[in-house]
């Protein structure tokens, strides 16, 4: 098993496979104060701003 | 009123309360860093946090996505009394959890958490089919390129590991053997796959997704790996009848009213993946104008 990840016990080799999921960049952190809205109708600080659009043949 | 237990940031709750207020049905959401306080008013219970207060018995539904109720649990300075009260709160927590839980609801707070490995042990006693899998310590019994591993536990997105900021552990295929022994692994025979189906199981009801993964490097063994490029093409399906009422019987025996389930179709069998009570479905309710957020609103 190739040792990617150093650790004192062994662990699955599931944890080999291990990918790269998405760099946390400013961007991915400060997306938070940018895409969304705080809202006490919804009880959240988490409503997005915009809605995905949706291909028009998706509607038929 | 009906009770959402979720987390702030969470957007298919947002979704479902957008069509709870277009219904006209009122709610109280209540996030996962929220602590109660079990209190009596008039003999009747109530729970306190700094963001909410309400009467259980003015709750008349319950959806558990995500998070859960947190109690405040007070310190006593005598370590009998303290271990004495830690119980009785204990049982008061208990108390108003399984009571909330006998009420109309979504799934539920207690069993939300599912163990793979027993699932699949249900899911062949309900009679559904399942590739084969087993658990080893080294790759000796292993055959390469025809087996896959993945996470046992629940949570598989790990912060801050190796060279990641964000490291995920998706289905993985073995391509060679391992000289040394490693910690207790998940294998499953690897099943080639015509498309994949996804399901996602309200109350008896089933709405799928084939989701054609299978002509995509990048998708072939885990569909969540998108491609943002040439997105896999995902359509309506329709179950047989027989995997339906499998899925039914499974669902029953794990006492879970909701979830998503993962299906592979190969010639004429469906194998059962796993079951996510807590999945996301937001994606392929859209692409199949499911409006599965419409359906939790209207069921609670």
């Amino acid at each position: 098993m190739k040792k990617k990840l150093k650790e004192k016990n062994k662990l699955p080799l599931t944890l080999k496979y291990i990918e790269n999921f998405r760099d946390v960049s400013t961007e991915i952190q400060n997306s938070h104060k940018l895409n969304y809205l705080v809202s006490k109708e919804y009880q959240t600080d988490f409503l997005m701003r915009i809605q995905p659009t949706k291909p028009l043949v998706r509607l038929l | 009123m009906i009770l959402i237990l979720s987390t702030n940031q969470e957007t298919t709750t947002n979704e479902v309360v957008k069509w709870l207020k277009a219904l006209g049905k009122a709610f109280i959401r209540i996030h996962e860093d929220e602590l109660f306080e079990i209190k009596v008013y008039q003999n009747r219970i109530f729970l306190q946090s700094q963001r909410n207060r309400f009467f259980i018995e003015d709750i008349t539904s319950v959806w558990y996505r995500r998070g859960g109720l947190q109690f405040m649990r007070k310190e006593y300075d005598n370590p009998s009394i303290n271990a004495y009260m830690n119980e009785t709160q204990y049982w008061l927590e208990d108390y108003v959890i399984k009571m909330l839980e006998t009420k109309k609801h979504i799934n539920k707070q207690s069993n939300s958490h599912l163990n793979k490995l027993l699932v699949l042990e249900q899911a062949k006693k309900a009679g559904l089919k399942v590739p084969e899998y087993y658990l080893a310590e080294n790759t000796d019994q292993l055959i390469v390129n025809k087996t896959i591993t993945k996470s046992i536990a629940e949570n598989i997105i790990l912060k801050s590991v190796g060279s990641f900021s964000e490291g995920i552990l998706y289905t993985s295929l073995i391509k060679e053997k391992e000289r040394e022994n490693f910690f207790i692994t998940f294998f499953q025979e690897m099943i080639e796959k015509d498309f994949e189906v996804r399901a996602f199981y309200l109350h008896g009801k089933i709405w799928a997704t084939a989701i054609f993964s299978q002509n995509d490097k990048k998708t072939q063994l885990d569909h969540r790996k998108y491609n943002h490029e040439i997105p896999n093409r995902n359509v309506r399906y329709n179950l047989p009848k027989e995997v339906k009422e499998k899925t039914h019987t499974l669902m029953q025996q794990l006492d879970i009213n909701c979830g998503s389930i993962d299906f592979i179709k190969n010639k004429n069998d469906f194998y059962f993946l796993e079951i996510n009570p807590v999945g996301q479905f937001l994606g392929l309710s859209s692409i199949c104008n499911y409006l599965l957020e419409k359906e939790i609103a209207e069921y609670l």
